[in-house]
């Protein structure tokens, strides 16, 4: 998957935990954080912290992981699902705003599902998962039932 | 005269086992006549029973004969090894055909170098292809590893021996009932992702899809699709491997789901 600078520049707030999530699952490079980063996260880091992060982002992925980790501190369980949600609904957002043919953002939507770990609430917006034949479904279905996934969890991680 | 003839027979036995070797080889056929002249002579000169020699010349006949195949067999070892050498020394890299049935399958020694030749061939990554024989040979000192899943039909087979860097290479028709697998999917760039332990497996999975249960599948999209899954374990888990096969023969899902069950439904993780 490319990286999502759509998602960067519009949907998401680049935060220290995302971050931290981004880089566990390999959305993004230790270059990528530091280049999309939230200033307000940067500026409330010591010198020597962001000298570390510029150091160990040359080093490694894992040493810029160990320092963001200082900076995040332990991350509960709860925080990391929140985290990993906002990133697949960044993914779905950049797929919807995309200018790709509806055939093409649907066989993106299952990459995305593959890439999370198949979510159980996502299987009626995967084009291959098998319906009956009494269903009255098409490509255009699927995508208005995308569209208005993607609109409801908005509208949840708004609320939260 | 006695000791004369002790020194001929001393000296014809030396001269034989001294050349014993050489005398396997076909090449000197010349020289087998001689020593059976000489062992004649000795056999007159001893006063050998005739029935004697001639068993033991019938076993020296049949030597030779096993010794001359054996050769012939090492004459085509050299000419394929030489064959080989040429190979490796073109730099350009050539898509092998691969052997038809009944072909006499041809095997290559593969040191360190070829496995980037054998990697690129198979458009693997070399780390992933040397990931994936490590992994391999530490399980197992001699193992089939192949298939070709990322790219053309599956053509390819490496069986490991010995070190991390020499494999025994066979090329053979592996027939897997998919065309390729389709790079853009998450069947294709996840199957890459050795951090992935859902979706990075050996190719030699996907040959044994012909003994997977086939469904056919209708898609949300109204697209018939044909869905394998197949009972297996992978890294001491049991579960299914399953492939979903678009009708062009791209692969578009491929993955281990621990626990799961052959039931005709893609996806089933719980």
């Amino acid at each position: 998957m490319e990286i999502m600078k759509t998602s960067l520049q519009n949907n998401i707030r680049l935060t220290w935990q995302m971050a931290y999530v981004a880089l566990i699952k390999n959305f993004l490079s230790a270059e990528d954080v530091l280049n999309y980063i939230e200033p307000s996260e940067l500026s409330g880091l010591d010198a020597d912290t962001i000298s570390s992060l510029y150091s160990t982002a040359e080093e490694s992925k894992e040493a810029f992981l160990k320092t963001v980790k200082k900076i995040i501190g332990d991350i509960s369980e709860e925080d990391m699902r929140k985290c990993i949600e906002k990133w697949s609904l960044a993914y779905l957002k950049d797929i919807y705003l995309s200018d790709q043919s509806i055939r093409e953002k649907l066989h993106q939507i299952a990459n995305v599902w593959a890439m999370f770990d198949y979510p159980e609430d996502w299987k009626n917006i995967i084009y291959y998962m098998p319906v009956t034949g009494n269903e009255m479904t098409s490509e255009l279905t699927l995508y208005r039932d995308f569209e208005e996934f993607v609109n409801r969890q908005d509208e949840i991680m708004t609320r939260e | 005269m006695t000791v004369r003839i002790a020194d001929v027979a001393v000296e014809a036995l030396r001269t034989f086992v001294n050349k014993a070797g050489v005398f396997l080889n076909p090449k000197y056929a010349e020289l087998k006549e001689e020593l059976i002249k000489i062992i004649e002579l000795i056999k007159e000169w001893l006063g050998i029973e005739k029935e004697g020699a001639a068993k033991g010349l019938k076993a020296v006949d049949k030597t030779f004969e096993e010794s001359k195949e054996l050769t012939e067999l090492e004459a085509k070892a050299d000419e394929s090894m030489v064959k080989d050498a040429e190979k490796d020394a073109n730099d350009e890299i050539r898509k092998e055909e691969p052997a038809s049935e009944g072909k006499e399958k041809e095997k290559v020694l593969i040191e360190a170098k070829v496995i980037t030749k054998v990697a690129q061939e198979i458009n693997l990554p070399r780390s992933t292809l040397m990931t994936e024989l490590n992994l391999l040979h530490a399980k197992h000192p001699s193992v089939t590893f192949g298939s070709k899943p990322w790219g053309e039909p599956g053509i390819y087979e490496i069986r490991m021996f010995g070190s991390d860097f020499s494999v025994d290479r066979e090329f053979k028709e592996i027939h897997v009932p998919y065309k390729r697998i389709d790079p853009k999917s998450s069947a294709g760039w996840k199957s890459l992702n050795v951090e992935d332990s859902k979706h990075f497996f050996s190719g030699i999975v996907d040959n044994y899809m012909q003994q997977a249960t086939k469904f056919t599948i209708t898609g949300a999209d109204k697209v018939n699709r044909f869905l394998y899954q197949l009972k297996g374990s992978l890294r001491g888990t049991d579960g299914i491997f399953e492939w979903i096969v678009e009708v062009n023969g791209d692969v578009t899902h491929r993955v281990f789901i621990p626990g799961g069950k052959v039931t005709g439904i893609p996806n089933k993780w719980k």
